[in-house]
């Protein structure tokens, strides 16, 4: 009855026992998928519009409720299976009986697929019978959305039905390595969750050291991905299902690896230990410095973070948090509170000149990494992120879903010039660095990914967090901003998106009642992209309050697009865009747009300086407040008021009031002013604005009581 | 047989074993006997398959034991500490076993769990030690082993119980020549039954003889003499392993045949000569003890 084949051998009377012994974890295993999952459905009947959103939750393996099933299941397999392995006495019996170990690994191994796995494989079943046959024609599409609605079809279903089984075997086989490597069941338990959550925690702690000391390391928003793909648990829901196929051979190549791993581990696996918290000794220290690691960092970045302490905090934590979670982890593991040995001074000195050497590595850039500029015959292309150059009121901000704005510049000036920016961000770090923590400087946040030939390292990805006065006057991004590559790359209508659907105006966050035809969209969208063509990297970065913002919704006229979404393109359009504004006058939609400004009752100047207030020295408090009502000097001042502000510690505020538009708009939107009347929208006069000058004096302002 | 060469493993600092060479005999009862943490278990796990060696070899006929499955197929192992499959009953459990052992023997396991009395159908989690005990035993005997390996088999048995469980190895050597290896601390049920004696002592052994040869080996002798016997020769000729003397007679330990012993003693006209032979568990007791008195109070 016993196969004898050396790596794959099984017992098929033990598997037959452990199916025999353990059959409640599927049968309850599928009732939990039954009515988490299945019931609801057969429940909605011919109302299936009505879960829509259920089963697409379900199917996109986003149901809470499936993945709590997920890792359950298998875990309770893995504990039920292989707990014979966590007392002397059964672990002799059970490798006294006629197995050898792999036939005994490989036949728990298996049982316990079938195991967690089954109550999937029955849910798979159920839910093809349910869906079979599709939805009538009606129901695949909705026009409404143009999002496709037809999950009853078995190709979704044994969509999730994969997908779903190579989640329990990963987790499976992630649990079964836990066993193999712990000694009794609490730390088995505690192992197979910190197995799952292993990967992307040594992921996450080594990206935020290399945030913290690396200058232009990219931190979540080039790493993420990294981390949610380091795990199907977390990468399958956030992927709605769809990972990708490189994703699914690699977790699949992952278990093969794991499997073998563990049964290599399960052949060598040192009986004697069974009851200790781990089997094999050469982890102890592996886990000590697991648990040192994490204890280090959170207490380090707590110290540094939370409590305020900056570097001398930091260091701190470093030092009391490897003490308290080494120590702590050494008890876990030897069981006893006696652990002050030679050999736990010799492991910690040897933790601590490791961590000392890879924080000095870091902090003195040994490895070289914030020095480093590809080599430019390496360089393929690069992109950056479409509106760090124009603070957040971008000249084109692209809605989430697009990867817009994210196009290779390939042209070589482009890329000499790119080269040269990063060349002089690397020359400038020590002044630079620090930027991103000066929450009163007004800074950029470039994201820079350079495309590189060659089979090993093709990207490489930087992230700065800039000055504002860095980049504004810079002649390699005067070079790239103004070059006809950059000009095609920004532009409003694409190939994929060559329709406007709809353009909207609006005018400080108000819309603007204005309807455009399909002609006017075309014709007013050419005047603007014939400006931003126009358009020197001086006008590009001017803070000046634009004359209004588009709002464009973009359909995705691409035959054959399996997923099609639209894009929503927002658009400033600035006061020296003469094409557009030509355009504007021309057709008589202009004077509607000054309306608005007409309308404003008043102004009021106020100059904000930091620390002034000696009840409440942490904020910038108004020193000086004037008022003015002065059509000529209000248009100047809407003319030239900046739409940010670049230092917040001293700055000049227009706060303008439009009456009756508080009302509509509430006063939490745009703000109180200090004496409680309401003012609509703000923009600011920075350091060298010519109005300052002009205001400065002026026997139209009136001097307002100071408010305190 | 099965053959122990150059046994060593090590627990992490504690060498449980060393160098440690074992012969036991086919179709021969072997008891390994020892003090407490001498290595006795961790040499039966060896011998049933279960530990790997660091360095050494265990084999049963020739053939390595570790990951051997036809040498398992063919050796059942009770440990001190049982374990059966939560739920399981005997009854279910025999099925368990008749299907991993190519020769199970349902007529044996029937009379047995007669004679034993066991409730087939009652969970084996439910009995007590004693009981499962029993139920191990038949299970174990039931796969009709060529070698069975014991540890403890009748710690926590009634003596009715126990002389049944005897009966059963003496049989299963007799009428089938299997081979058992046994480790107990009841050292006077260990000499009725065994035809070998390994004595292990810090993981080495120390002695391996088989019980005759070493019972009429070494002898406790009370003698005395008269005066004009000079205390220097009296024992001339004689391995005397220990000597100590209250008033004229003298208690000693020797290690030679009866004859020649008498011959020695007998032949200067003793006042006293009782010659004695030594128990299993006083020859352990010596060997174990070496040279402490506390012991030497036992012994005498």
């Amino acid at each position: 009855m016993i196969s004898t084949t050396s790596y794959f051998s099984i017992s098929v009377p033990l598997i037959r026992e452990n199916l025999r012994r353990f059959w409640v974890i599927p049968v309850f295993g599928f009732l939990a998928y039954f009515f988490t999952g299945v019931f609801p459905l057969l429940m909605a009947g011919e109302d299936s519009y009505s879960i829509r959103s259920y089963l697409q939750t379900t199917l996109d393996l986003r149901n809470p409720g499936f993945l709590i099933y997920a890792c359950l299941f298998p875990l309770i397999a893995s504990a039920m299976l292989f707990r014979y392995l966590h007392a002397p006495g059964s672990v002799s019996v059970m490798h006294a009986l006629p197995f050898t170990r792999r036939s005994l690994f490989n036949s728990h191994y298996l049982s316990g697929l079938i195991l967690a796995g089954l109550p999937v494989l029955a849910t798979g079943v159920l839910f093809l019978c349910i869906g079979a046959p599709p939805l009538p024609p009606e129901a695949v599409a909705d026009s409404a959305s143009g999002y496709p609605w037809e999950l009853f079809s078995p190709l979704h279903m044994l969509h999730w039905l994969g997908m779903s089984l190579l989640l329990v075997i990963f987790l499976y086989t992630l649990c079964v390595l836990s066993a193999i490597v712990t000694g009794n069941m609490p730390m088995h338990l505690i192992c197979s969750a910190l197995l799952n959550a292993l990967l992307p925690a040594l992921f996450f702690i080594g990206a935020a050291y290399c945030d913290r000391q690396l200058f232009g390391f990219p931190t979540l928003g080039l790493a993420l991905s990294g981390i949610v793909n380091l795990s199907p648990l977390i990468s399958f829901p956030v992927s709605a299902g769809q990972p990708g196929a490189p994703a699914v051979v690699a977790y699949i190549l992952v278990i093969l690896v794991l499997y073998a791993v563990t049964m290599l581990l399960y052949t060598k696996k040192p009986l004697e230990r069974a009851g200790d918290s781990l089997s094999f000794r050469f982890m102890d220290v592996i886990v000590c410095y697991f648990i040192a690691l994490l204890g280090m960092t959170a207490l380090a970045f707590y110290f540094e973070d939370a409590m305020g302490g900056g570097t001398v905090s930091f260091y701190i934590g470093l030092a009391v948090g490897t003490l308290i979670a080494f120590f702590l982890a050494r008890i876990i593991i030897k069981r006893t509170v006696r652990v002050w040995g030679r050999e736990t001074w010799i492991q910690l000195g040897a933790y601590a000149l490791a961590v000392a050497l890879f924080l000095t590595g870091l902090q003195f850039d040994l490895f070289g990494y914030e020095r480093r500029i590809p080599v430019a015959e390496r360089v393929q292309s690069f992109s950056i992120n479409p509106n760090m150059l124009s603070l957040s009121n971008g000249k084109i901000v692209y809605d989430y879903w697009s990867s817009a704005g994210y196009a290779g510049f390939q042209d070589p000036v482009n890329l000499r010039a790119i080269m040269a920016f990063h060349q002089r961000i690397t020359e400038n770090k020590a002044s630079l660095r620090g930027a991103d923590n000066d929450g009163d400087i007004r800074t950029n946040e470039l994201q820079l990914r350079y495309t590189l030939s060659g089979v090993i390292g093709t990207s490489m990805n930087r992230e700065w967090t800039l000055p504002w006065s860095f980049t504004r006057g810079d002649e390699s991004l005067k070079t790239l901003v103004e070059s006809a590559e950059f000009k095609e790359l920004n532009r409003i209508l694409t190939p994929e998106y060559p329709e406007p659907e709809s353009v909207k105006f609006s005018q400080y966050g108000v819309m603007l009642d204005v309807n455009l035809s399909l002609a006017e969209r075309r014709a007013f969208l050419a005047c603007v992209e014939k400006d931003m063509r126009l358009e020197t990297y001086a006008q590009f970065t001017d803070l000046a309050n634009p004359l209004l913002m588009l709002d464009i919704t973009l359909v995705d006229k691409l035959a054959g697009r399996a997923d099609p979404r639209n894009r929503y393109v927002s658009v400033s359009v600035p006061r020296h865009y003469a094409n557009s504004v030509a355009w504007l006058q021309e057709n008589g939609y202009y004077e509607q747009i000054l309306q608005q400004d007409e309308s404003i009752s008043s102004v009021t100047l106020v100059h904000y300086v930091y620390g002034e207030d000696p009840y409440n020295p942490y904020i910038a408090s108004s020193t000086e407040r004037y008022s003015f009502d002065d059509p000529a000097l209000v248009r100047a001042a809407l003319a030239q008021g900046e739409s940010t502000f670049l230092n917040y510690r001293d700055r000049w505020e227009l706060q303008f009031t439009v009456p009756g538009l508080s009302d509509s708009r509430g006063d939490s939107y745009y703000g109180a002013d200090e004496d409680g009347s309401y003012f609509n929208y703000a923009l600011y006069l920075n350091e060298g604005n010519p109005l300052l000058a002009q205001l400065e004096g002026n026997p139209l302002l009136e001097r307002l009581p100071d408010s305190q | 047989m099965i053959q122990v060469t150059d046994l060593e493993k090590r627990f992490g600092k504690v060498q449980a074993l060393s160098s440690l060479r074992m012969n036991i005999k086919k179709a021969s009862i072997y008891g390994l006997v020892g003090a407490n943490g001498a290595g006795k278990t961790t040499v039966l796990k060896h011998i049933a398959g279960i530990l790997r060696a660091d360095s050494g070899h265990v084999t049963i006929e020739g053939e390595d034991v570790y990951e051997n499955l036809r040498v398992k197929e063919r050796s059942c192992f009770i440990p001190d500490d049982l374990y059966f499959f939560g739920s399981y009953s005997l009854k279910e459990s025999a099925r368990f076993y008749s299907r991993l052992y190519p020769v199970w023997n349902p007529a044996l396991y029937t009379q047995m769990a007669a004679r034993f009395e066991l409730d087939e159908n009652r969970k084996l989690s439910r009995f007590s030690k004693g009981m499962q005990k029993q139920a191990a035993f038949i299970l174990s005997m039931s796969a009709a082993p060529d070698y069975l390996i014991l540890d403890e088999p009748i710690d926590g048995l009634d003596p009715l119980i126990r002389k049944l469980v005897w009966k059963y190895i003496v049989d299963g050597v007799a009428e089938r020549g299997m081979t058992v290896l046994v480790s107990s601390h009841n050292l006077r049920e260990m000499e009725g039954i065994c035809d070998s004696i390994g004595m292990l002592a810090n993981g080495k052994m120390l002695i391996e003889r088989d019980l005759d040869e070493l019972k009429s080996d070494i002898h406790k002798v009370q003698a005395a003499f008269a005066e004009d016997v000079p205390a220097e020769g009296r024992y001339e000729g004689l391995r005397v392993l220990h000597k100590e003397s209250r008033g004229v007679v003298d208690l000693l330990i020797v290690r030679n045949p009866k004859e020649e012993v008498e011959r020695v003693i007998g032949g200067k006209s003793p006042l006293i000569f009782d010659l004695l032979p030594l128990s299993l568990e006083e020859i352990f007791i010596y060997e174990i003890g070496g040279g402490n008195h506390d012991i030497d109070n036992i012994l005498f």
